[in-house]
């Protein structure tokens, strides 16, 4: 049940004792299960309503550019104090076989492949995900939701179709300028601090990547893009009517959201790593 | 409001609600109740707080289902519908929120815009002259452009009534109109939702513990207690009960008071 109360347990748990570990690690499954199995169908639902059209162009590019301009600022800022830490702690380790020069390859690539989409995905569920339950959440309080319902307009589609789409595209240029501001960043930092030839240092960086990390760069913000857009509306619309209910769903979006990406992350570097060899 | 005449009157059952339970978790919160209503009939459901009033309201419009028993609406049973299903149903249904729902992102016409743009049958300028007959109707001339949060809650009750109103429902539900306003605002709310009630001659369900609004508004009144109706007819039977219980929730808990009869329309 999209709106409602959380899901029950799937089984009825007959032969576990109740108040036992074994009783209560039990029951935790079954909500697990259900939940993700809610969770699964209305993931379906939402791709359903992407091609119902819904939603108006005019909703979606409010959405886009809400995100993108809310999100673009803080993304950045902890990119630009990454890319400085990196360039601080490879630049020392590499000194010692004097290999200084190779910075710039050590921080691209660790930017591209992994620390860019990752910490841009963790700061975007921060900023954007939290944001999107904490007003679908405060629309159920207040009985918006309802009022949508009432007059005919589906919510699903008219709400969250254009947030979840509008994270999906959203999210591949945030990282994709994330790395770019994270690799300008340790560049600063080696040429003026470190001494490091700026020539050399931009040469490198290019040199390591290939077309792959870039597309799996644009994937992996797709595939977070979607995610937290699909976690974030989901806990937002199934908000209980309380109003600590909407802190509730907006810690929830960011733990599950993080977690969720990290989950995926390490699944899309198995494959990606696959393709690459 | 566009018709100058009362609209004619509809005939038959719009309602019966047969044998409701609800239950949130262990707690019954509607235990069997039954309820009827004809076309053109007013009525009110008075309870205390948490008797499942509005409860009963969501079931009609489709917001919640019922764990046991069965709705029907205009001869058809709602059991299992789905968002879908549940359009050509609630395009004849209108639903006052207790606390307005007003849309936050956007501006009182366009909150009362909404159900003429989503019903889809005007164009651009019959909806722009539908929304401002309705803003006159509530007395409102001259606010469409403001927000809702720049509103008092008076003029919100009043927005989210002429949002109600303004695709002339035949079948309307007021959640508690005017919990929360002042004496004098509650009772111009009343009297809209009379006048409204008489203009489009529609068939109403107002749920309120304001026994004032209902005397206004409602020609029935049903008193649920414990789960069920427990007294159901016109206000001068319900206050002429013997019950105990009804004649206190009905004399606002001070047996010395008298509540004039018969006073519904003034």
């Amino acid at each position: 049940m999209i709106f409602g109360p959380d899901p029950r347990p799937i089984c009825g748990l007959r032969g576990y004792e109740n108040g036992t570990v074994s009783y209560k690690i039990a029951i935790q499954m079954s909500y697990f299960f259900s939940s993700l199995g809610e969770f699964s169908e209305y993931s379906a639902l939402v791709v359903r309503r992407v091609f119902s059209r819904r939603y108006t162009l005019d909703s979606l590019m409010t959405q886009m550019h809400r995100i993108g301009v809310e999100s673009l600022s803080v993304v950045n800022l902890c990119s630009f104090f990454i890319g400085l830490v990196l360039v601080i702690q490879t630049a020392a380790m590499l000194a010692r076989f004097g290999a200084k020069s190779q910075v710039g390859m050590v921080v691209s690539a660790s930017f591209v492949r992994e620390i860019g989409p990752v910490f841009a995905a963790v700061m975007f569920t921060g900023r954007i995900g939290t944001g999107i339950a904490a007003e679908l959440g405060s629309m159920v309080v207040t009985e918006q939701i309802d009022a949508y319902r009432v007059f005919g307009a589906d919510p699903i589609g008219r709400l969250a179709v254009p947030r979840v789409l509008a994270t999906t595209l959203m999210l591949p240029p945030i990282i994709l300028i994330a790395n770019l501001v994270g690799i300008f960043a340790g560049y600063l930092l080696a040429r003026f601090h470190l001494g490091v030839s700026g020539d050399i240092y931009l040469a490198r960086s290019f040199e390591i990547l290939t077309h792959t990390d870039l597309i799996g760069c644009v994937i992996k913000g797709v595939a977070f893009g979607l995610t937290v857009g699909l976690i974030a509306t989901h806990i937002g619309l199934k908000t209980a009517r309380a109003t600590e209910a909407v802190g509730l769903s907006t810690t929830k979006t960011m733990v599950q959201g993080v977690i969720a990406i990290l989950v995926l992350d390490l699944m899309l570097a198995k494959i990606l790593v696959a393709v690459q060899s | 409001m566009s018709s100058g005449s009362p609209r004619p009157r509809a005939e038959g059952e719009v309602l019966r609600g047969e044998q409701v339970v609800v239950k949130f978790g262990s707690k019954t919160v509607l235990d069997r109740m039954s309820l009827s209503l004809e076309a053109g009939e007013n009525v009110a459901i008075l309870g205390g707080s948490g008797t499942g009033k509005s409860v009963f309201l969501k079931l009609v419009v489709g917001l919640l289902a019922p764990n046991e028993g069965s709705i029907h609406l205009w001869g058809q049973p709602t059991e299992g519908l789905d968002e879908d299903a549940w359009t050509p149903f609630r395009r004849r249904m209108g639903m006052v929120f207790q606390s307005g729902a007003l849309f936050d992102s956007m501006s009182v016409f366009e909150n009362i815009a909404f159900p003429l743009r989503q019903w889809g049958d005007r164009d651009e300028d019959a909806i722009t002259k539908r929304v401002e007959e309705c803003l006159t109707w509530v007395d409102l001339d001259g606010v469409g452009h403001q927000s809702p949060s720049e509103l008092s809650g008076g003029m919100r009750r009043r927005v989210a009534l002429a949002r109600t109103i303004s695709f002339e429902p035949e079948f309307v539900l007021y959640d508690e109109p005017t919990t929360g306003l002042d004496p004098v605002t509650a009772r111009k709310i009343s009297r809209l939702i009379r006048d409204l009630d008489r203009k489009l001659s529609s068939t109403s369900i107002l749920v309120t513990h304001d026994i004032e609004c209902a005397r206004t508004v409602a020609s029935r009144w049903a008193y649920l207690a414990g789960g069920k109706i427990v007294a159901d007819g016109t206000p001068d039977e319900l206050l002429s009960s013997g019950d105990e219980e009804l004649r206190e929730f009905l004399l606002g808990g001070d047996p010395a008071r008298e509540l004039p009869l018969g006073r519904k329309g003034q």
